[in-house]
């Protein structure tokens, strides 16, 4: 004979488990549980540093962090606001190195951006401007070219412009795994299967271990010959995350980037190469890119300015490639020559890992 | 705790939270709870003593205290579950009737007789059954001594039997724990 316990029982068999959005949105629960440590965390030690008066510090109880907000926002009423004013605050200059406070601050922003990159991955188009001044390569004279690049999922495309401004290259994906550039110096165009297929660009971001500079990275989206395609990021924001992610990034300050008080982070000083991204303190999408030879090494000098966009239809056809009528197809190797001695002029510029990763 | 236990406490811990709630007020209403129930043991994570009770016992009782606010939705979940009408038709004769499909029938009038309990009896009885917490971690739970839990859980039991008026429990059999009951005869809601 059954009791009512057992029949209880029967019945909580039927309760469902908990589906993949309970799960998901758990989790993202507990990561904004978190964040709100780590910002309390930064708001008690910029109070302690900024000397708050004790009867405010002794008020930092329950509610303690939008005390400090406001305090330190000077009176700014809402939390976005007051995160901005904390960065402010606790790393006031410029400069590289961390203290303690900065860390918890970087570790902060640096969550923040890995989540929006997240968050920008599937849904947003990466647009780039890509400036590069490379006074190593073509016989020690300095020439800028540029690069026009989108990334979007597995989908990629750039476009390269010689220093007085002519198109030189077009290349991309313009499908997961089909590979397509037009070479307009020479009027050729080639096009193949990725080799390796299109699994090679599922997301895989690169180990820390790899990662030095996001934008070395992103110029070379699943060239062939490049990379192992192990350790090639899938995407641009995917290469950011790696570099952002793996905390080779500190908080160094603010400033303004395209009207806006961008969040600024650098590489730290003991890293091999010398990089710094600025994100949106709204977004915190990095809206800048600049990658530098390591102090007192020579190498090209890249900036690379980003813009979101929402996956239109028309934003969408930015990324395929057009081959023009009238262009011969030409052998992929012989297509990409040229782009793959760009590439190893990088890498020669570049030092210790990034050498010993892209060299082919 | 450290942010491993934390994750380790998470994946194992996170889904009888979740159906414990769900169970008591519905899935629409369990994600956020749950979610919450989660959120908030991080931020008070320092505050959980080993010595006071088991961590499943601490992560129910922040769960207990998040359904608590959703009583109405409680009792509107039990009102609705006791007007249902099973969809399924147990076979004339089965000897051993799907455990679920058995439980089916069983639904509208355990929730009848849920609704009918205070609270507090409510609780016990679902935090033993349903969460399968014994007395002892019950009484953690709800911060009472343990002697108070078992009496609780007894006089929960006695109320729902009693809630139950004329159900012939004599009529399901369990041959044990995860084993499909052997059935003579449904109870219809006499």
């Amino acid at each position: 004979m059954a009791d009512e316990i057992e029949l209880l029982r029967l019945v909580g068999e039927l309760i469902p488990e908990p589906t993949t959005d309970a799960w998901t949105r758990a989790r993202a629960a507990i990561e904004a549980a978190k964040d709100d440590d780590l910002l309390i965390s930064g708001m008690e030690r910029a109070m302690r540093d900024s000397r708050a008066p004790a009867r405010l510090a002794g008020r930092l109880g329950r509610r303690r962090w939008h005390v400090a907000v406001r305090w330190v926002a000077g009176g700014a009423a809402v939390l976005a606001a007051g995160v901005v004013a904390l960065v402010a605050v606790v790393v006031p200059g410029s400069g590289h190195g961390s203290s303690g406070g900065r860390a918890v601050d970087a570790a902060y922003v640096v969550k923040r951006v890995n989540s929006a990159l997240s968050a920008a991955g599937p849904g947003q188009i990466a647009q780039m401007m890509v400036t590069i001044n490379n006074p190593a390569v073509g016989g020690g004279t300095t020439a800028a070219t540029t690069v026009e690049e989108w990334s979007y999922g597995g989908r990629w495309r750039a476009v390269t412009y010689s220093a007085s401004g002519h198109l030189v290259f077009d290349e991309g994906f313009s499908t997961a795994s089909v590979y397509t550039v037009v070479d307009y110096r020479t009027r050729t165009w080639a096009r193949q299967l990725r080799p390796g297929g299109a699994a090679d660009l599922t997301p895989n971001p690169p180990g820390c271990s790899a990662v030095i500079g996001a934008l070395p990275l992103l110029l070379q989206s699943g060239l062939p010959g490049g990379p192992p395609a192990d350790w090639q990021p899938a995407t641009v924001t995917e290469a950011l995350r790696a570099a952002v992610s793996c905390r080779a990034l500190a908080v160094t300050g603010r400033q303004r980037v395209d009207g806006i008080t961008a969040i600024e982070l650098a590489s730290r000083t003991d890293s091999p190469i010398s990089e710094t991204i600025w994100v949106s303190p709204g977004t915190y999408l990095p809206v800048r890119v600049v990658i530098r030879p390591p102090a007192g090494g020579q190498g090209p000098w890249q900036t690379a300015d980003i813009t979101w966009l929402p996956p239109t239809t028309q934003n969408l056809a930015r990324l395929n490639v057009p081959v023009p009528a009238a262009f011969h197809r030409t052998p992929l190797a012989q297509a990409v020559a040229p782009i793959m001695q760009r590439i190893r002029a990088w890498a020669r510029a570049s030092t210790g890992r990034v050498r010993s990763r892209t060299s082919p | 705790m450290s942010p491993e236990a934390f994750e380790a406490a998470f994946r194992l811990h996170f889904a009888p939270v979740y159906r414990f709630i769900s169970g008591r007020v519905g899935t629409a209403i369990a994600e956020d709870l749950a979610a919450e129930t989660f959120a908030a043991a991080y931020r008070r994570r320092a505050s959980f003593d080993p010595e006071l009770g088991s961590l499943r016992s601490w992560l129910f009782g922040i769960a207990v205290n998040l359904v608590r606010n959703h009583w109405r939705a409680e009792q509107h979940l039990l009102h609705l579950d006791a007007r249902l009408v099973p969809e399924v038709d147990l076979p004339d004769h089965a000897e051993a009737a799907d455990r679920r499909v058995a439980a089916a029938w069983l639904v509208p009038r355990l929730a009848a007789a849920l609704a009918q309990l205070t609270r507090d009896q409510r609780e016990v009885l679902l935090l033993h059954a349903w969460a399968g917490l014994s007395p002892s971690e019950i009484a953690a739970v709800l911060e009472v001594a343990p002697g108070t839990a078992w009496s609780r859980l007894s006089r929960a039991r006695a109320a729902l039997r009693n809630s139950l008026g004329d159900f012939d429990f004599d009529l399901w059999v369990f041959s044990g724990p995860g084993q499909d009951p052997s059935r003579r005869e449904p109870d219809h809601g006499r």
